[in-house]
This record gives structure tokens, sequence and C-alpha cells, in this order.
């Protein structure tokens, strides 16, 4: 039962980590391809990128709600 | 004499009081890189030089958010009292943090060449680079502290909030790097 619950976990996890390969991916396309201007799309694609861990890994709401035992 | 149900508030209020103090010494180095930033857009604006090892960045910048994944698969094992997974993990986390570092190295190196301290853009690179090397150098010290304590057994399910902690520190590195990352290499 505890080997399916810690591949259930693992596999989010290697979601995230596949989120957070596109946006760094998608960040260097991006960065090297367009010459000027590109700041905004670097926020927008930061932002998100950050909020995966911060959530996923992190888990920022067991600040607020606490995990479950 | 403390009820069943006292006790397990206190142990839960305990955990939840160190969770906060966390996050607010997380928020505290957020507003050090948040200074860092804004300095390289005060005194750089958008501009980035030219010899910038874009295929490098990229490169150490995967490695760093690998070894999130690592540390996350450790700590999810710990918590389900794997204790092999959880070893297997926190090594495979300070190898790819090693490897990182390695990889600013050669940046070092090369940065040294086109845009040395003295210059406005060498001064922001190396204080960046230099103060999240350091937060990862001393990540990956506490990592291999946790391993240590887990080998010596006292980590398991109910209680494994210093393997918590230093992974929570080690994701802030991650989402620090996040931000430096396209600050540096990719803004223009």
């Amino acid at each position: 039962m505890d080997d399916k619950e810690i591949t259930r976990k693992f596999r989010k996890g290697l979601y995230v980590f596949i989120g957070l390969l596109i946006v760094e991916v998608a960040e260097y396309i991006i960065g090297v391809r367009v010459t000027s201007g590109n700041f905004i799309f670097m926020v927008l694609l930061a932002a998100p990128g950050s909020w995966l861990i911060v959530h996923y890994f992190m888990h920022i709401k067991e600040l607020w709600i606490p995990p479950e035992e | 004499m403390s009820t069943q149900s006292e006790v397990h508030t206190t142990s839960h209020d305990e955990f939840s009081m160190k969770r906060v103090g966390l996050w607010i010494f997380i928020l505290s180095e957020t507003f050090l890189f948040g200074a860092l930033i804004s300095t390289r857009f005060y005194l750089q604006g958008v501009e980035r030089p030219d010899h910038l090892n874009q295929p490098l960045g990229l490169a150490i910048s995967l490695v760093l958010l690998m070894s999130s994944l690592a540390a996350f698969r450790g700590e999810v094992a710990v918590a389900h009292n794997n204790q092999q997974k959880f070893r297997k993990n926190i090594i495979a986390t300070i190898v790819l943090a090693s490897i990182f570092l390695i990889g600013v190295g050669w940046e070092w190196y090369e940065a040294f060449h086109y845009f040395p301290p003295s210059s406005a853009f060498g001064t922001i690179f190396f204080t960046m680079t230099g103060i999240h090397a350091f937060h990862v150098i001393t990540g990956i010290i506490a990592l291999i502290v946790i391993v240590r304590m887990g080998s010596d057994g006292r980590f398991n399910s109910d209680s494994h909030w210093g393997v918590e902690g230093v992974v929570k520190y080690w994701h802030f590195v991650d989402v620090a790097w996040v931000f430096i990352y396209p600050t540096l290499y990719l803004v223009n």
C-alpha cells in the first residue's frame, strides 16, 4: 500500500518536473531567439515555474491547511 | 497530566510553528535575492553581454531542477518510512548539486575573460551567482547532515522535520535560480 502511495507521489513529482523543464526550455528559446523586448515573456514564464515548485514541492498550503496524518 | 488529544495538539502546534519559522526565514532570503535582481536592472537595464555561455546556463539550470525532483522524492520516501529510497534520492540531490557548482565554476572561468568583476555586468554576475552558489554549498552541507542522520535511523514517517526543513530550503535555492537564470542570461 505504501509502495503504491510512494509511486503515485513520485509520478506527481515527475509531472511537475516535466512542467518545469518545459518552462526552462521555453525561456531559453525565447531568450536566445527574441533579440529585444523579451522581459515580459521571462516574467510570464518564471512566475508559473516558481509557483510549481512552491506549491507542489514546498507545500506552501501546509501553512494554513495541516498535512494529512 | 496531559490527555492524548492535548499531546497531539501540542505536537501539531510545534510543527506548525517550525513551518512558519522556516517560511519566515525563506521570505527573508527572498528579500536578499530580490534586492540583487533589482540591482541588475538598476545598473545594467536589460542589456546582456554577447559572450554568455547560453547552452551551459541552460544545462546547469536543468541539473538544478533535477536535484529539486530528487530532493522531493527523498522527502516523500522518508515520509513513508522508505529509508533506502530516502538515502538514494538525497545522495542524488547532493551529486546533482555538486555538478551544478562545477558548471557555475566553469561559467566563472569564462566570465573572467569577457566581463570581469570590475565591469558593471561582471559585478552583478559574480555577486548574484556567488551568493547563490554559497546557498547551494550550505544546502549541500545540510543534505549531507540529513543523510548521515538518516543512516543513524533518526528519521521515520512520524519524525522527519529535519528532512522537511532541509528539502524546503533546497527547493527555495532552486526557486531563486528560476529567477536568477533569466535575469542574467536571457533578458534582452
